[in-house]
């Protein structure tokens, strides 16, 4: 008895060790790069190429950060980048959970089909796309403006996909409820909906605000103009490898770059972890 | 207050005809209970009256209006899901607050119904509380204050107890007829459990595959069944039916109607010389398992506990206590039918032959 | 992807309607806003660019304001630019690689400026010689040098002194002779040599070497180098260089950054790279203490080397008369002695007329640094890669068979010359 007890408290230990050295690699692995932006941003540029590299700034210096600010018209491309952002989530959302709500609750003609056409959006990867659109916002003159990047994101297929899926979790009975309630539509879909779907609603907000936040590919090839131009252009921009790239300078611009990102993930990620074990539980 | 009166009413999900050709009356503020086996259509039923599951032809009036084009939350009726359905997000307030505010209540009467109704239910210490931290009972309770403090004409409950354990259900039952004795206005109360019925409706509306099958008060769906089937729905063991040799007819008698005696008494309208077949104890009654000569089977049910598995003996019933159907299951009572007494004639006779 | 993209473009270009814009000189007459897209992002490029385009917008008198938009690399300028054309609304002037010049010639997408320079007495022999190449096509004036470059050797002196070569080398052979002996003697740890592959430029000089003619032929329509056995040589040289491990190969990723910076942390001794980064490079190696020399390039047996870069050229489609007008009063500016001067001695790029090479500006720039003088002297035996519509794909062809060798080094420098003959066979 007392030996199998201690066996038992072994294996235990064993086990928890095993999950605390895993954990602490993952730590590692997820974080080191983070690390590495941070420090490297401090350097010069010297200091940043040095071999062996140093896991600490030979030098700590802020030249970097003066040097994003002095080549950049840092304040122009991060207003883009925010209304961009803001823009593109607002109307996703605006349009995404009315549909979503739609495709999940009502049965009308052409459900089907016009289901499938939001699948079929969502798997045409933008590389096909983009030609097509960018003639199409040429046409409208819209190059010089935000629009090219707000409006063709207007509707995420992702998003819609995933937001029906929660909705479609709702039972019937307690929108038939609302129904009883007197309750409209609107109200069924804002008070009902959504805080049962808050954790999706949640992971495609989170997604929409990464993907806009993070785009390059597409403004750059829809914009015609700097003072359209979003942050990760003007963060690519300090980048000129053909110049020697300047490793501080690009992680302060790439600090610059996602600290937005980082606050938003610490200032909710009670709530992203806890959408996350709700979905989980389901 | 209100009557519900459907009219030729028809109801079908795609090509499945649910309910065909309907005429049903439920009167002004009674308990009227909805019973009948799983699928005969209840529920169905009862999403009409509410609205979120129209007809799919037929009208449908309540206090005389037709309310096909009214919208469920402006029929004023309330009701009670078989689930509960309460808003999973809401605290109890809120779920019991949430119609009132699409009413378009005044806060001041709205906070007066909700502190009078959850006194009257006990969920006055819970009103902060998400469902999530709610027992069972208490959920239930939720979904009822919900319905009554929208002072509505009909309550529409669908099996509120089915999810509640043997002893709470019984508690309920008499907190829910009380409840109706209060608020006197018409009550729609589905089950599927006769017994519910029985204790609870001032008024039985029975029902198998869409069809009314009697409609009446719990006594007269007891003692004077219109068919085979409401014989055997309402009463346990059910109702016995027996076939008399060729006869175009069938008899039925309830289990707790027989007489068993080693010596058949010479006076009784239907005797028969049966079998013990098994025997089950149940405290102040015992059921017996009884075989006829014949072959086919009976039910007993009696306070006598003596009798043995083995013993053979005599099956008497009174002609009072004998139902006659004719070959679609339909009773034929004594007044009305001219060949009333010629099948009791025979029904006497065929123990002698 | 970028491929794509462009053969895509072709075919939209094809089927667009938009009407051509025959060159006559016209006046700006009101005030006007014109696009410039161009490649220069770098630091010192972006500041003196944006200064060009102030100091211009300041003072002509015409009302005429230049917006300049970075569009990335050279080959990113030229996608956009093809993509806006078929879309109808391209910029009106554009900083062109000498690859993507014929590509926009050959369709006709480039505003003849013969009616300007007419008009305007421009004089076009100013323009020093041995960038001219890319400037005229079937008898138009198409472009002008803008941002043209040679390819030059930087190198560290102390570490070529060092092992016994206190002079810049003459010749590929002195060179590797030199570069090889820096890896000995460090051990391995210091390289004596690296290129980037860039097929048509650095690549380039190296066979043109060998063979006279580089690449590809003068008459711009093959590519004997494969049939001669210079570019078999070459390759199978290049290869054995890498495989004794002094000459460096090229990282997959940002090579010509890894390059430098391996130069700045002296771990290499010599790369070959653009005048046109000069500025920076010397910047760099001050801040890193690098004792930095810059030479001519060499090739086997002496000297060689390539010309490159970019050059400005306007739009004739989707642009209007008054907007061409305007794009040729700008590029007039940049081309005025100051702007030329000012553009060398900030950056590096080869300053493209004789005139400017009088002006106070270069001349005290050069007093100075030797640098900057020898990029313009090298022009005495540097030559462009043949204008040809076949420029374009087949320095890619050439580069990408140059990478599966050196980089990928799974094939042998007999098999690569195979794989180029039946590539050339197709494409001629
Ligand atoms: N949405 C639907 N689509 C198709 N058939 C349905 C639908 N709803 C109900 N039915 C069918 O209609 C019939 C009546 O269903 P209903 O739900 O009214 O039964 P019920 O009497 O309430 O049964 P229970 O006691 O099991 O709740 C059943 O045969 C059922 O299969
Ligand atoms: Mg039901």
């Amino acid at each position: 008895m007392h030996s199998k007890y201690t066996g038992f408290k072994l294996r235990r230990l064993a086990v928890s060790g095993i999950s605390f050295t895993f954990k602490l690699f993952m730590l590692v692995l997820f974080l080191f790069p983070f690390y590495w932006m941070i420090v490297t941003s401090f350097k010069t540029y010297g200091g940043s190429i040095v071999f062996p590299p140093t896991l600490l700034p030979h030098t700590f210096t802020l030249e970097a950060f003066e040097q994003v600010f002095t080549r950049l018209n840092l304040w122009n491309y991060l207003k883009n980048s925010v209304i961009v952002t803001v823009a593109v989530i607002v109307i996703q959302t605006l349009i995404g959970v009315p549909a979503a709500y739609a495709f999940s609750r009502y049965s009308f003609k052409g459900r089907g089909i016009m289901l499938a056409l939001v699948m079929a959006a969502f798997m045409v990867p933008t590389q096909i796309t983009f030609i097509t659109v960018y003639i199409m916002m040429s046409k409208l003159r819209w190059l010089n403006t935000l629009l090219p990047q707000i409006v063709p994101f207007g509707a995420s297929a992702y998003g819609i996909f995933l937001l029906r899926q929660a909705f479609m979790q709702v039972p019937t009975d307690i929108i038939e409820a609302a129904r009883l309630d007197n309750a409209g539509e609107i109200k069924i879909m804002t008070r009902i909906m959504l805080p049962a779907a808050k954790s999706s609603l949640m992971t495609v907000t989170l997604f929409s605000f990464v993907g806009s936040w993070n785009s390059y590919f597409w403004p750059l090839v829809m914009s015609n103009a700097e003072k359209v131009r979003p942050l990760t252009l003007a963060i690519e921009r300090l980048k000129d490898q053909d110049a020697g790239i300047n490793w501080p300078v690009i992680m302060a611009g790439n600090m610059i770059m996602v600290l937005p990102v980082l606050l938003i993930f610490l200032l909710m990620s009670n709530k992203i972890i806890s959408s996350m074990g709700y979905r989980g539980i389901k | 207050m209100a009557k519900i009166e459907f009219l030729d009413v028809h109801k079908s999900f795609g090509s499945a005809k649910v309910i065909e050709n309907l005429n049903l009356t439920l009167e002004d503020g009674k308990f009227n209970v909805l019973v009948g086996p799983s699928g005969c259509g209840k529920t169905t039923l009862l999403r009409m009256i509410a609205g979120i599951g129209p007809a799919t032809k037929g009208q449908i009036l309540l206090d005389g209006e037709d309310v096909s084009n009214i919208p469920p939350g402006k029929r004023g009726v309330a009701m009670v899901f078989q689930s509960y359905a309460i808003y999973p997000m809401m605290t109890v307030r809120q779920n019991i607050e949430f119609g009132l505010k699409n009413n378009r209540v005044p806060k001041a009467e709205r906070e007066r119904r909700i502190s009078e109704v959850s006194q009257v239910v006990g969920l006055a210490p819970y009103l902060g509380r998400k469902p999530s931290q709610l027992s069972g009972g208490q959920r239930q309770r939720v979904a009822l204050a919900r319905a009554m403090v929208k002072e509505p004409k009909v309550f529409l409950m669908d099996e509120p107890l089915s999810n509640l354990d043997a002893k709470l259900r019984g508690a309920m039952r008499s907190e829910l007829v009380q409840l109706h004795k209060q608020l006197k206005t018409t009550f729609v109360y589905v089950t599927h459990d006769q017994v519910e019925a029985m204790a609870m409706g001032d008024c039985i509306i029975l029902m198998d595959q869409g069809k009314i099958m009697q409609q009446s008060d719990p006594e007269t769906m007891y003692r004077d069944p219109n068919n085979i089937f409401a014989a055997q729905f309402i009463g346990t063991p059910p109702t016995n039916i027996v076939e008399i040799g060729s006869e175009n007819f069938k008899l039925g008698f309830r289990p707790e109607t027989i007489i068993l005696s080693a010596n058949a008494g010479p006076d009784r309208a239907f005797t028969r010389r049966v079998k013990i077949m098994t025997r089950e104890m149940l405290g102040a009654e015992t059921f017996y398992k009884l075989c006829l000569e014949d072959g086919q089977e009976a039910m007993a049910r009696l306070t006598n506990s003596s009798l043995a598995e083995g013993d053979t003996l005599y099956l008497q019933v009174d002609e009072d206590n004998l139902y006659f159907f004719d070959a679609k299951g339909n009773r034929v009572r004594k007044t009305g039918s001219q060949h009333y007494d010629a099948m009791v004639e025979r029904v006497k006779r065929s123990h002698e032959s | 992807m970028k491929k794509l993209f462009v053969v895509l473009l072709m075919g939209a270009l094809l089927v667009s309607a938009q009407g051509l814009v025959f060159a006559e000189a016209v006046g700006v007459t009101e005030p006007i806003t014109i696009t410039f897209w161009h490649a220069r992002g770098s630091t010192v490029d972006a500041e003196w660019l944006a200064n060009s385009i102030n100091k211009f917008n300041a003072t002509n008198t015409l009302g005429i304001t230049v917006e300049g938009v970075y569009q990335g690399y050279f080959s990113d300028v030229q996608a956009k630019t093809l993509a806006s054309i078929a879309a109808g609304d391209p910029p009106t002037i554009a900083e062109i690689s000498c690859t993507a010049i014929p590509v926009l010639a050959t369709q006709d997408l480039l505003v003849d400026l013969t009616p300007y320079v007419e008009r305007d007495g421009f004089d076009m022999d100013n323009i020093v010689e041995a960038v001219s190449d890319y400037i005229y096509y079937d008898g138009q004036i198409i472009t002008m040098p803008y941002t043209r470059g040679t390819a030059i050797m930087y190198y560290n002196k102390d570490m070529y002194a060092e092992v016994g070569l206190d002079r810049a080398p003459t010749t590929l052979e002195e060179l590797n002779h030199y570069a090889k002996l820096i890896y000995e003697n460090s051990d391995g740890a210091v390289k004596g040599i690296g290129y980037t592959i860039e097929a048509n430029y650095y690549q380039h000089y190296l066979v043109q070497s060998l063979n006279g003619m580089g690449i590809l032929d003068a008459d711009g329509s093959g590519a004997s180098c494969l049939e001669d056995g210079s570019l078999l040589q070459f390759l199978t040289d290049w290869f054995e260089w890498t495989e004794e491990g002094w000459c460096a190969v090229p990282a997959l990723s940002s090579a010509s950054s890894v390059v430098q910076e391996n130069f700045n942390n002296k771990s290499l001794a010599a790369f070959v790279s653009s005048s046109n980064r000069a500025t920076t490079i010397s910047n760099n190696a001050k801040a890193n203490g690098i004792n930095l020399g810059m030479a001519f390039t060499v090739g086997y047996g002496g000297y060689s080397a390539p010309i490159g870069g970019g050059s400005l050229g306007i739009i004739n489609r989707g642009n209007t008369d008054q907007e061409i007008a305007a794009a040729w009063e700008f590029m007039k500016f940049l081309m005025t002695d100051e702007q030329v001067a000012g553009n060398h001695v900030a950056t590096g790029v080869l300053p493209a007329t004789y005139s400017s090479i009088e002006t106070d500006i270069i001349q005290e720039c050069w007093a100075e640094n030797e640098g900057y003088k020898l990029s313009y002297e090298q022009l005495d035996f540097a030559s462009e890669i043949r204008f040809s519509p076949y420029v374009s794909e087949w320095s890619s062809i050439v580069k990408s068979a140059m990478s599966q060798l050196i980089q990928g080094r799974n094939i042998t420098p007999e098999e690569v010359v195979q794989n180029l003959k039946d590539e050339a066979a197709a494409l001629f």
